[in-house]
Order: structure tokens, then C-alpha cells, then sequence
């Protein structure tokens, strides 16, 4: 009998609303942060060369990354992932590709301090940002005044307000049919019936679960995702799954950027981690759904 | 002046011990209520911890129910939301450091469970990945049987041992069997049949048969190892740790909150005894005063140094100085000089032996009149130390008025007031016995 219900179950996942609309308002955060967050986030003066800064490689406007299939390096290093967008990031539940920080904060402190992306010493850049009126502007909120702990805690306040909240699909979830187009809900049907909710669920589409990059067909991955964390063999190719939220302005696409379109991607991840076959019909309507997921940026200075 | 300085310093001596039981007293209520305040403080600090972790053992049944029932029907929000909750609710015990009423016992079981936890997290986020790809493997299959039925013409005998394999695979991913065997049998059969028949879906199925096996078997092993952490023991043991020692805490907080309140008990009923005490001395003094005051005899009390300090209503009838004018004058100042050095050498003597000293005193009042009066002077002792002098005194001088009137009348003549036989007599008798000592001699002229 037990066989029987969960026989059941188990067709209807792929049938069952997994995903959730994003919150139309951001409200656990402290607005004062979220302003001296904001100042830090767009202030090259974090970098070692005062060129470069954390809305350089995350260009809120560009879908929250820097559109390039792998970022550039200030010290000329070859680099070999792929920017992850910082929009809706909050929803993920660890940060990085690899998940080596485990929230907002500890990935803030990541680039400033590494020599291929702003490569600032904290111990300097305090020091910096000490002889300049952030040292006020820290006092006013922090008693500590500026540490790296209050930094990234800044910046990370700011970014819990990055969200795209109304996307077309969204609507659709509250309940607005003609919100997406026939081509998008066939998508959208797709979407769950070829499994890619599987991974690709919750509020943010993704971003909820590790999964192996070349689950049913070996490929090749210049980065061993979260073994480079672990060490520990049965890692080896688990990557964060990525969001999909505002996936159409986020090309090139998967962690080392290898595929600029999203047809194509859809195609290769069906065949390499669904091992599944596609029409290029199918193909159309799944990325149709995909734009759908667009939202727009909240304004939380309204 | 010396005198009123003496009052002050016996006054800040009296006040001096009521400072000091006051300042007992406020010191004593003071622990009271800072103890009271502790006891608050550990039961909001107890309240909090046993809220901490009953909120901990909610969210690890949470991954247990995760890991039995494979949420197949939720998104992994829920489960990822709730490994960050358990996260910071355990770095909340130590975040700083540890609360310094845990004991080396609790620290030892949090460590354990931040071990446990960081050990159960990784088996956590293995099995989301792999139960993913269990699930859609399932359904894959599930779909794949569809279409091979409805598209091939396959014996029904296949199609049996199709049916089966999705049957045996789906109790193992419910844990209902744990009989490879068997799948494998039917795994190798279907393997066979399509190496006659050659067709793409029924390959497709075996791969993805094989796929999802080898996924199940995966998840259960990290289910099984999951639950081979004891981590609902851990915290009922902390729970446990936690409670013993807020108690023993407690109850020695309020043991001596009972001990202050007896404390603070006992020194009240001693407070009443005293006060009790001293209204029945002073009722008895007050009578004491009240007779001293009213004596007929002239009381004066000085200090060590003859300093007055007491003088009644007869001394000032007597001597004509008020109190306020004696209080702090030397008893000297009623000297009339008709007294002896020797008179007084020999009173010292005495006085200064601590003996009592008994004796007339020919006295000068305000006014330089001359008085008698019989006097007793005896020095105070307080605890075997001597505090000052008491004179009692009378005034005798009608007495000796009197009493040299009825000499003079008993040796004088009436009439003529010149010395009578019994003056000659008493005379004569002096002389005669002046005469045995000086061996002189004695001429008697009498014309009668």
C-alpha cells in the first residue's frame, strides 16, 4: 500500500509547484547598513589599485554578474569561474561555486582580499579606509568602529536587499495565468516533467543543493568544485546548483562559462545531467519559460 | 570646652554602632536582593539554553524525518533553511565563549556536538544531492516503462520482469527490502533481453535502472551512517548537563538566600530583645534620676580628670552655681582655702587607692559664704576601669551651728555668759593632759 502512495508521490513531484515566488519587500535589515553597504559595494577605493569594486564584476544592471566567461584578474592570473550573479543571492544556501562560504558575509570578505579580484589587505585597507569619512560613518553604527568583520557585514546587508522580485513567472505563481506566455507554461511544463526541478527548485530555482557537473555523461571541468573545499573524493565535481532567476542576462553560462546561449545550455544540460533527448521545439518553450523568470530590481530606498 | 569635646566623641561612639548595624544590615539586604537578581538571572539564562536546545532536538528530528521520508514532494528550502537554523542556534552556546556557569562536562558534550553536527551536515547535503537523483531516476524509469509499453511489442514475460525491477527498486529506495540480489537477477535479464531485441528505450531504461540502484544504495548507506550519530543523545545529554548544573547552581544560591533571611531574622528579634532591654534600664534610670534629682543631698559626678559632668537640684540650692554653670568645671572652684593642704593630700590618697573617702569640707558657695557639709566621694568603675567620681554630700553647717551653741551653752553661764565649772573643768582636764606629754608644769590661779 505504502508502494502504491508513494508511487503516487513520485509522479507527482514533477507535477507539484515546487518553486516560490520571491517576497515582494525585503524586511530583516537594517537600513543604515544596507546605505553604508551600498556606498562599499560601488567604492573601487576597496581595492589595492582603487580601480576596482565588488559592482565591477556584479553589475546589478547586467543580471548581477560581469557577463564575461571568466572574470578578469588584476594581476593577470588565469582565472576559471565563472561570476556568479550577487542578485537574490540571499536565497542560496551556501555562496561560492563551491560553497565555501557559508553565508552573505564570509563570501563579502573573499574578493576583496584576493589578489586576482580586488586584492586588498584588510589590515591595509582598514588603515585606508580609517583616514577617510567611512571612519564616521562606521562609528555610527559600529562601536567598533571599521573591522573586517564590519565591512563584510555591511556590504552583506546591502546585498539581502538584491532581490528581482515580480518576475512574469512569479505573477504566474500568485496566480496571474496571462502573466507568461502559452510558449513559457509549456516550457514551464517541461521544466518539471524532463526533471530539471529536480535541482532547479525553491525560491530561487536553484541554489539549494550541491550536484554533479556530468551526472550521466562525463565532462570535462577545468575546477573539482567542492573538492577543492573538502578534499574528500566523493565531492569531486559537486558544484553548487545556480540559480535561474534572471538566467537570460547572465550569459556565458555554467561555472567555467563554457556556453554563451541558453539553447545551448538547456540541450547540454538535459543530455549531460538529465540524459535526456530534446526537440529543439521543447528547447524553445523551456527557454521561453526561463525569461520568464526575470524580475525586477527592488528599490529599498522607496 | 575639654568636656564638651568628651560628649562629642561618646555621642559619634554611640552613633558610631548604630552606623555600623545599619551598614550590616543595608550590606546584608544588598546580598539578599543581588542574590535575588542572580537566581532571576539563571532561571532567564536556564529558560533560554532549555529553549536553545529543545529548539536543536525539533530541527535534528527535522533532518531524521528529512532522511526517512525523502521530502519527495517539498523543495530543499526547507531543509537548507533549517541546517543554517541548527548552525547558529549551536554557535549561539559558544559564539564568544561559553557561558561561564558550563561546566568542563557541557563544554565537552557542545564541542561533541559541533563535531556531530559538521559530520551530519556533509552526510545532509550528500544525500539531498543523491535522494535529487534518486527521485528523478525513479521517475525516469517510471516514464521509460510507459513508452516501452505503449511503443514495443514485448513479451508480457519482459514486461513482468520490467514491473518488477521498478517494484524492487522502489522498495529499496523506501528501505523495505534490502535484497540487491534479486534486482540484480532482473537487471541482467533485462540486459539479455535487449541484446537480442536491440532497442533504445529498453537500453536506455537499463542504464538508468542500473544509474538510480547504485544512487538508492548510495542514499541509504549516508542515511544509515547519518543516523549512526547520536546526535539527539548528545543533546538530551546536554540538556541533561545543563539542567544538573543550573540546579546545584540554584540551590545554592537560595540556600544562602535562606541563610540571610535567617541572618536578617536573628538580628532582628535581637534588635527587639535589645530595645525591649533598654526601655526597662531606662524606666529604671529614669526613677534613679528621678530620685537622684530630688535627693536633699548635693550630688556630683565628674569625670577621671574632676571634670563635673552631673550636679543634681541640691547642689545648685546648695552651692548657688546652676548645672550649666558647673557642668565641666573642677569641683575645686568651691574651695574656701579654710582646709589644709594635708586635708586634701590625704583625700587624693585615698581616691587615687580607688578607695571610698569620707569627710567634712569647709566650702565656699557663689556668693563666698561659708559652708559645712559631710561628704562621700567614691570612684566609678566601669569593666574594672575607672570612669570618674561620685560625691554625695551634705550640708551640715546648722548642724555645727547648733551643735556649738549647745556647747556654748552647756559651758557658759546663763546670765553672764563667761565659762562656767564645767568649762573650767574640761580645761584643766586638756591641760592636765598636756602637761603628761610636754612634761611641763601647771600653775592654777583660782578666784572664786
Amino acid at each position: 500500500m505504502k508502494i502504491i502512495i508513494y508511487f503516487v508521490l513520485l509522479l507527482s513531484i514533477l507535477y507539484s509547484e515546487t518553486i516560490t515566488p520571491i517576497p515582494l519587500h525585503v524586511k530583516d535589515v537594517n537600513l543604515k547598513k544596507v546605505k553604508l553597504g551600498k556606498e562599499l559595494f560601488f567604492d573601487v577605493n576597496l581595492s589595492k589599485n582603487n580601480q576596482v569594486s565588488c559592482a565591477s564584476c556584479h553589475i546589478i544592471e547586467a543580471g548581477g554578474d560581469d557577463n564575461l566567461k571568466v572574470p578578469f584578474a588584476i594581476n593577470g592570473e588565469k582565472r576559471t569561474i565563472n561570476t556568479p550573479t550577487v542578485l537574490n543571492s540571499r536565497y542560496n544556501f551556501v555562496q561560492f561555486w563551491d560553497g565555501r562560504a557559508k553565508d552573505l558575509q564570509e563570501q563579502a570578505a573573499g574578493p576583496i582580499d584576493n589578489p586576482a579580484e580586488m586584492g586588498s589587505d584588510f589590515t591595509k585597507l582598514i588603515e585606508k579606509l580609517n583616514a577617510t569619512s567611512y571612519k564616521k560613518k562606521f562609528k555610527k553604527i559600529y562601536d567598533d568602529g571599521i573591522s573586517k568583520d564590519n565591512i563584510t557585514n555591511a556590504i552583506a546587508e546591502y546585498e539581502k536587499t538584491l532581490i528581482t522580485p515580480n518576475a512574469p513567472f512569479d505573477k504566474y505563481l500568485r496566480g496571474d495565468i496571462n502573466a507568461i506566455s502559452k510558449d513559457a507554461k509549456k516550457g514551464y511544463k517541461l521544466f518539471k516533467s524532463k526533471g530539471c526541478i529536480i535541482c532547479h527548485n525553491g525560491v530561487n530555482i536553484g541554489g539549494n543543493l550541491y550536484a554533479k557537473f556530468g551526472e550521466f555523461k562525463e565532462t570535462k571541468s577545468p575546477s573539482l568544485g567542492r573538492y577543492d573545499v573538502t578534499k574528500n573524493e566523493l565531492d569531486k565535481y559537486y558544484f553548487k546548483v545556480p540559480t535561474l532567476r534572471n538566467i537570460e542576462k547572465t550569459a556565458p553560462y555554467l561555472h567555467d562559462g563554457r556556453l554563451d546561449t541558453l539553447k545551448e545550455t538547456v540541450k547540454f544540460m538535459l543530455n549531460y545531467q538529465l540524459a535526456k533527448t530534446v526537440t529543439k521545439n521543447e528547447i524553445n518553450n523551456i527557454v521561453e519559460f526561463l525569461k520568464s523568470l526575470n524580475g525586477e530590481i527592488l528599490n529599498i530606498e522607496k | 570646652m575639654r568636656n564638651s569635646d568628651k560628649n562629642n566623641i561618646n555621642f559619634i561612639k554611640k552613633v558610631d554602632y548604630v552606623l555600623f548595624f545599619l551598614l550590616i544590615l543595608f550590606a546584608i539586604i544588598g546580598t539578599l536582593s543581588y542574590q535575588i537578581h542572580l537566581i532571576n538571572n539563571i532561571d532567564i539564562k536556564y529558560k533560554k539554553y532549555d529553549k536553545k536546545i529543545d529548539k536543536l532536538l525539533l530541527l535534528n528530528s527535522g533532518f531524521n524525518n528529512f532522511l526517512l521520508n525523502k521530502r519527495i514532494s517539498d523543495n530543499y528550502d526547507s531543509i537548507s533553511a533549517k541546517i543554517k537554523q541548527f548552525d547558529a542556534l549551536l554557535n549561539d552556546l559558544n559564539e564568544k565563549q561559553f557561558d561561564n556557569l558550563f561546566n568542563k562536562n557541557i563544554k565537552e558534550t557542545i564541542y561533541s556536538i559541533h563535531s556531530n553536527f559538521s559530520k551530519k551536515e556533509i552526510l545532509l547535503e550528500r544525500f539531498k544531492s543523491n535522494n535529487a537523483l534518486s527521485i528523478y531516476s525513479l521517475n525516469y524509469l517510471i516514464d521509460l516503462v510507459t513508452h516501452i509499453k505503449i511503443e514495443q511489442d514485448i513479451e508480457k514475460n519482459f514486461l513482468k520482469i520490467i514491473n518488477n525491477s521498478i517494484y524492487d527498486l522502489l522498495r529499496l529506495f523506501l528501505n523495505q527490502s534490502s535484497d540487491v540480489q534479486i534486482l540484480d537477477e532482473e537487471i541482467n535479464s533485462i540486459k539479455f533481453l535487449n541484446k537480442q531485441i536491440k532497442n533504445d528505450k529498453l537500453d536506455l531504461f537499463n542504464t538508468n535502472l542500473m544509474f538510480a540502484k547504485k544512487k538508492i544504495i548510495y542514499a541509504n548507506k549516508i542515511k544509515k551512517e547519518a543516523f549512526k550519530i547520536k546526535m539527539n543523545e548528545n543533546l538530551e545529554l546536554l540538556l541533561f548537563q545543563i539542567d544538573k548544573k543550573f540546579k546545584i547552581v540554584r540551590k545554592k544560591e537560595v540556600a544562602l538566600i535562606y541563610f540571610l533571611f535567617i541572618v536578617i531574622f536573628i538580628i532582628t528579634i535581637g534588635a527587639v530583645y535589645i530595645y525591649l532591654k533598654s526601655l526597662k534600664i531606662k524606666k529604671d534610670l529614669i526613677s534613679l534620676r528621678y530620685a537622684v534629682e530630688n535627693s536633699d543631698d548635693s550630688i556630683v559626678i565628674t569625670d577621671i580628670n574632676s571634670n563635673i559632668v552631673y550636679t543634681n537640684e541640691a547642689f545648685t540650692k546648695v552651692t548657688g552655681y546652676t548645672r550649666e554653670e558647673a557642668l565641666g568645671k573642677n569641683p575645686n572652684i568651691l574651695k574656701s582655702g579654710k582646709m589644709s593642704n594635708d586635708f586634701y593630700k590625704e583625700m587624693h590618697n585615698h581616691l587615687s587607692k580607688g578607695e571610698k573617702w569620707v569627710g567634712e569640707f569647709i566650702n565656699k558657695n557663689k556668693n563666698g559664704d561659708l559652708y559645712y557639709e559631710r561628704a562621700s566621694i567614691t570612684p566609678m568603675f566601669t569593666n574594672a576601669k575607672l570612669t570618674g567620681y561620685l560625691a554625695i554630700k551634705l550640708n551640715i553647717t546648722d548642724y555645727i551651728k547648733e551643735q556649738e551653741r549647745v556647747k556654748f551653752l552647756a559651758y557658759s553661764d546663763p546670765l553672764t555668759s563667761l565659762g562656767n565649772r564645767r568649762m573650767m573643768k574640761k580645761i584643766i582636764l586638756e591641760e592636765l593632759e598636756n602637761i603628761e606629754t610636754s612634761k611641763k608644769q601647771l600653775y592654777v590661779f583660782l578666784w572664786i
